[in-house]
């Protein structure tokens, strides 16, 4: 599984602002349904921070990679967010949070879900991409980055 | 030096939350605890590293554990596997 199976240049923000946890999931969420009219942005919104509630996807090293499975959703989608400024999201290691890879899950969705997990952990724990897409001029680039 | 395999077997696997607990666990302990399989070990501190891992359910997976609580550990990580990852299926 590769990360252009999953996210597209249109799904991909090079500079969101937003002030906290929740306006940030709650941007993204509304961004999304906008995109994809199969998702309502208010259920997207309180499946994410239903997730949330659970315990943190704040992982660590300023990643977060907030997911929820959604019965609407019928193949798994993600969306790479940059943020302006980072924010506090109840991380792992209490460090503020500036890159959100948001997942959407279709229910049944197990196996492919670890799969998508390992391949974001397997880019994200290093040190250099996330510098890399922190650096990046623009989404296309972020793009471009993440799914090389 | 403990070396033992361990078996998910939670219906949802390693999956995020999973391995938070996970880490959660093994980070309160001082000594080595490295999970995985032969030839891809890796520190089961770290919940990058553990969700490398896609472990789903029914993978068995080595655990070692080395240094001081050795054994207090390992039964902990142990005793979170399973049982579920308190998941309850």
């Amino acid at each position: 599984m590769n990360i252009s199976d999953i996210l597209t240049p249109k799904r991909t923000l090079a500079d969101l602002n937003c002030s906290s946890k929740k306006r940030s999931l709650e941007s993204v969420s509304q961004w999304l349904a906008e995109q994809m009219p199969n998702f309502d942005g208010k259920h997207v919104f309180n499946a994410l921070i239903n997730r949330e509630k659970l315990g943190s996807t704040g992982f660590g090293d300023g990643i977060a990679i907030p997911h929820c499975r959604l019965a609407s959703c019928d193949q798994v989608t993600g969306a790479l967010v940059r943020l302006t400024n980072p924010i506090d999201f109840d991380a792992i290691d209490q460090q503020p949070v500036d890159l959100l890879f948001v997942l959407l899950v279709p229910l049944e969705a197990t196996d492919e879900h670890l799969q998508i997990l390992a391949t974001l952990a397997g880019k994200f724990g290093q040190a250099e991409f996330r510098e890399q897409v922190r650096q990046a001029t623009d989404a296309e680039a972020i793009y471009q980055i993440a799914i090389a | 030096m403990i070396h033992a395999q361990i078996t998910i077997i939670n219906k949802l696997g390693l999956h995020a939350r999973a391995a938070a607990k996970l880490v959660g666990v093994t980070g309160k302990h001082g000594c080595q605890i490295e999970i995985g399989s032969e030839g891809k070990m890796v520190d089961a501190k770290s919940i990058m590293s553990v969700m490398l891992l896609a472990a789903a359910q029914g993978t068995v997976l080595d655990l070692k554990v080395n240094g001081e609580g050795a054994q207090h550990a390992f039964d902990e990580v142990t005793q979170l596997v399973n049982n579920f990852f308190d998941e309850g299926e």
